[in-house]
């Protein structure tokens, strides 16, 4: 698959190091550049500085030929955007969207935009282990 | 009507003044604590402390009753995601969106925000009158963003003046000839009004048609 990951924070760049384990094309891209120095080493896949939410920095990466789009910056709204770039204006179907908010979440995956919601998860885990009977 | 403003930067601080000073009733949500401290000095009644992009905020506020709302936050993407919950969850009849950057009105023209203003798109259409690097002065978006009144002013020696309107053959279902701005007096165009050296045209244009202004003005955009 290409996939096109927007935000190489922790997620983002762990997220590159286990899709590279799969032999996919990975574009990764970061507003700040400083940013990929958290790729490893062996990436062999492109780079591009610039805001996920900006078609120029999309179609530099290569959006065009991509399959899916993981977005995973640590600002939601940024990521809302970005999302619904990808999915109405480059027809992206497997867009990804990493949302602490979860009332955000919820809602945009009601838009058709597929939220993980770290927030949400946390809180549920979290019961699940304090619940559990000693 | 009850408005929320969201964003009390310059634009949403004076937009609340003017609004309230004419009876208006609104209401301005501001998240940064320095911002809202000042403003709440100011307009002691009429801002609340909160992201315009939390719904609990939003609900606060009083969204299910707001007529308007207006996101003119300095971040678009901030912007886009308040304008969408106000229209699609909350159903709020009308909505105002700053953008900032000219280049993202696609996105929110594709998600049915139409009522978009960017400051930086209309300094830029003055600047353009002003240096005459295009002919072709864009005055307002509507529909969607392929709709649009632009305005040519006919300079010396255009191929059009001297011409009568019937003379252009320009198809009514591409563009419609609004008006003709002559000497500050409005003229309502006739088949047989005759252009003259600068007259103004308004047209209403599918800017998918543009080309067709090229060809019968020899526009050198």
């Amino acid at each position: 698959m290409n996939i096109i990951v927007i935000g190489c924070g922790k997620v983002g760049s762990s997220l590159v190091e286990g899709l590279m384990e799969e032999n996919h094309r990975i574009s990764v891209i970061d507003i700040n550049p400083e940013a990929f120095d958290k790729l490893p080493e062996e990436f062999e896949g492109t780079v591009v500085e610039g805001c996920g939410f900006d078609e120029e920095t999309l179609i530099k990466a290569g959006i065009s030929e991509a399959d899916a789009c993981a977005i995973v910056t640590d600002n939601d709204s940024a990521n809302i955007m970005a999302a619904e770039v990808a999915r109405l204006r480059f027809n992206i179907q497997k867009v990804i969207a990493r949302i602490f908010d979860p009332e955000i979440a919820q809602f945009f995956s009601e838009e058709g935009i597929t939220t993980i919601c770290p927030t949400t998860i946390s809180a549920e885990q979290v019961k699940t282990e304090i619940l559990k009977e000693d | 009507m009850y408005i929320i403003i969201v964003g009390g930067g310059k634009v949403g601080y004076f937009l609340t003044k003017e609004l309230s000073e004419r009876g208006q009733e609104i209401l301005l949500i501001e998240k940064n604590p320095n911002r809202f401290y000042k403003i709440s000095n100011d307009f002691p009644e009429l801002v609340i402390h909160g992201s315009g992009t939390e719904t609990h905020i939003l609900r606060q506020a009083g969204i299910g009753r707001a007529d308007t709302l207006i996101a003119v936050t300095g971040k678009d993407e901030d912007n886009l995601v308040i304008a969408q919950l106000a229209k699609k969850k909350f159903k709020v009849p009308n909505i105002i969106v700053r953008v900032n950057n000219p280049k993202n009105f696609p996105i929110f023209h594709a998600l049915g925000i139409t009522n978009c203003v960017s400051s930086t798109s209309m300094i830029l259409s003055i600047v353009e009158e002003k240096l005459n690097i295009g002919d072709l002065i864009p005055l307002l978006n509507l529909k969607k963003g392929n709709i649009e009144i632009v305005e040519i002013d006919l300079k010396d020696g255009a191929p059009a003046v001297g011409k009568q309107l019937s003379e252009l053959n320009l198809p009514p279902e591409k563009l419609n000839i609004i008006g003709i701005i002559r000497d500050d007096r409005i003229i309502f165009p006739q088949k047989e009004t005759t252009l003259l050296t600068n007259d103004s045209i308004l047209f209403l244009l599918d800017i998918t048609h543009k080309s067709l202004l090229d060809e019968v003005f020899g526009l050198t955009s």
